[in-house]
């Protein structure tokens, strides 16, 4: 223990003082994602007001009545046809003169001020219809809503804050992982790929220590610093969305209701994933040679943790037992069980357990790689990712 | 204090080459033993596989009555190494490193014997300077106080002035000498004959993986009729040429 600690010690007093790891780990995640979020909320609502100032522009083909009332502002008239609805000249095309009798509104989904334009323009067709409807109605005799189809009121009873909660919960776990991987990237390239390049390796494995506690003390380095990351960016992005609410005068963001026994362990197996996909990006750095070798093969482990985390965002795919033994995925549906109320205790224990034993091998393994001699001296990389090396 | 037999190491890159074939000698304590061979010859084979950092494939190698492959972790307790690149990390200052090593071999008080070899070393005024921002000299000073951090009784010193000053390369030869005062066996690796005449107790001639001569200074001149290392070594090797011939 004497050993990782003295280990752990000297790789996170490097660590922080690497302007990589800095940056990687504690400006980007603390700083620039909360403020890129903060800035494309910004943008978004920007973009909504902008469009919302700017009257649509429409041609209609209707009968004179029908043009008078849909042309009320904010809708201004225009014309071109549909040439200039293509070249954003126009918002929305209507024609109601077509010998069926019915009417067609064209516009564009991708622009705002179209859809805008679409949106005003059905609300008042709409009105006119129910309008022409009791016309009809007191014209037979019969009463003014006779013709008119039943109204319909859809209430939806997940309410607003069950709505935000579920999109969070299948947001959170990735974000939370995305921070958590690329945090540890740079640390864990850093201590064992940094190192061997630097041949500063040969002088500590000469030290009286086993190997194991030189592997922890890099494993725990890392760890460390990419759950000090990921707790920060959730600190940082979760005071970055209160503020936005607040501004809106909504308080969708108590955690009060989120806490639970499940989301305890579901964090606790989301700490024990931290030294298992450091202790795996690991092994698949211990043979590169260079630096830029290692931070392919981090950004390969990467990438493939991140497959993995993806399917807890697949609405259909339920968190359960069958998800727990699952590496990284089954941290991903544990925390959206936990924040969901859907998963019990049991599959969350099985996932840390997963995790720990992860942890386990990934360790032991990397201990068996520094033991070997070629590892230091010769060409420690396997045939089949030898293609990863840079200039092979 | 050192004692090999027999060691043997060889390489499969892709062919075999035999890097060390069966050396054999040994070295007391308060004594300077010189393993002197051109580049290539096996001496850092030979040193890495006493500091088990190599698996020897044939032989036995005790230090300090631990042997290198039943015993590795006792073997790097009683040892001190420095090999030709120093190793020192670059970000940490040099208080730092050798409180870190101090910490890493179980020494009690790491930071009252960090203070002390700072002291010892004259390592003071760049104490607190990070490794990578010190001249070869000042680095050359901490990676010797890093390795005698736990105060070990064997050193063993890989080409340890290579690329050094004559002046920083003149200090740590008489680090040697200290060393060997204080009772510790040096085993030091050269391809400098100056170096080694004036320190070596006993030298051992190495040349294609295998010990050519292995005695005092004045026997391997008797030996060979020469009087001057370099002459001694030049006899050796050419006459282990003519007999492969």
């Amino acid at each position: 223990m004497r050993a990782v600690l003295a280990v752990l010690g000297k790789e996170l007093r490097e660590a922080f003082r690497d302007a990589n790891v800095l940056l990687y780990s504690v400006a980007f995640p603390l700083l620039l994602y909360p403020l890129l979020l903060w800035g494309a909320v910004q943008l978004l609502m920007l973009q909504a007001g902008v469009v919302e100032q700017q009257a649509p522009r429409v041609e209609i083909h209707a009968p004179a009545a029908l043009m008078e009332v849909l042309l009320e502002p904010p809708l201004t008239p225009g014309g071109g046809g549909l040439g200039a609805l293509q070249a954003d000249e126009l918002d929305a095309l209507v024609e109601a003169d077509g010998a069926d009798g019915g009417v067609t509104v064209k516009y564009r989904s991708t622009r705002g001020r179209s859809e805008r334009a679409r949106e005003l323009l059905e609300e008042r067709l709409d009105d006119q219809r129910d309008l022409a409807l009791e016309q009809l109605a007191v014209a037979a005799g019969l009463p003014t809503d006779a013709l008119c189809p039943w109204p319909i009121l859809s209430i939806d009873d997940a309410g607003r804050e069950r709505v935000a909660l579920d999109a969070l919960a299948r947001v959170i776990p990735l974000l939370a992982l995305l921070t958590l991987i690329i945090s540890i990237i740079y640390p864990m390239v850093e201590v064992i790929t940094g190192e061997r390049e630097r041949g500063t390796l040969e002088t500590t494995l000469v030290a009286a220590v086993p190997r194991w506690a030189v592997v922890a003390g890099k494993l725990l380095c890392a760890s460390i610093t990419g759950l000090l990351a990921m707790v920060g960016n959730a600190v940082a992005v979760w005071a970055t969305l209160s503020g936005l609410a607040s501004e809106g005068g909504d308080g969708l963001l108590a955690l009060g209701p989120l806490l639970s026994v499940e989301l305890g362990l579901a964090v606790g197996a989301l700490v024990l994933l931290a030294p298992a996909i450091a202790a795996w990006m690991g092994l698949v750095l211990l043979p590169a040679r260079s630096f830029e070798s290692g931070q392919n093969r981090g950004t390969l482990v990467m990438t493939f943790a991140l497959a993995l985390a993806v399917p807890c965002l697949i609405p259909s795919l339920e968190p359960g037992w069958a998800w727990a033994a699952v590496p990284v995925g089954g941290t991903a549906m544990a925390l959206r069980g936990a924040i969901m109320g859907q998963l019990s205790a049991g599959p969350i224990l099985l996932t840390g357990l997963v995790n720990l034993a992860l942890v386990g091998l990934g360790m032991f393994l990397g201990g068996r790689v520094l033991s070997r001699e070629d590892y230091l001296f010769g060409h420690a990389t396997p045939r089949w990712l030898a293609w990863l090396e840079h200039g092979r | 204090m050192i004692e090999v037999r027999g060691l043997t190491k060889r390489f499969h890159s892709p062919r075999v080459v035999t890097a060390v074939d069966d050396v054999s000698f040994r070295c007391e304590a308060g004594a300077i033993f010189g393993l002197l061979g051109p580049n290539g010859a096996g001496k850092t084979t030979t040193l890495r596989m006493l500091a088990t950092l190599l698996a020897p494939d044939e032989g036995t190698a005790t230090l300090s009555g631990c042997e290198v492959r039943q015993d590795p972790t006792g073997v790097r307790g009683s040892i001190g190494y420095v090999s030709t690149t120093t190793g020192l990390y670059g970000r940490l200052t040099a208080r730092e490193m050798i409180t870190y090593f101090a910490r890493l071999q179980g020494v009690t008080e790491p930071r009252r014997r960090s203070d002390e070899l700072v002291e010892r070393f004259g390592i003071g005024p760049f104490a607190h300077v990070r490794c990578d921002r010190l001249s070869t000299g000042m680095r050359q000073k901490v990676s010797i106080a890093r390795a005698v951090v736990h105060d070990p009784p064997i050193l063993i010193l890989d080409e340890p002035t290579s690329g050094l000053d004559v002046m920083v390369a003149r200090s740590f030869l008489e680090f040697v000498e200290q060393a060997r005062d204080e009772g510790r066996c040096v085993l030091f690796s050269t391809h400098i004959m100056s170096e080694a005449e004036r320190l070596c107790d006993r030298v051992a001639i190495l040349h294609q993986g295998r010990i050519l001569a292995d005695d005092t200074l004045p026997a391997l001149r008797e030996a060979s009729g020469h009087r001057y290392l370099e002459d001694i070594f030049v006899h050796f090797v050419q006459t282990a040429r003519d007999e492969d011939a």
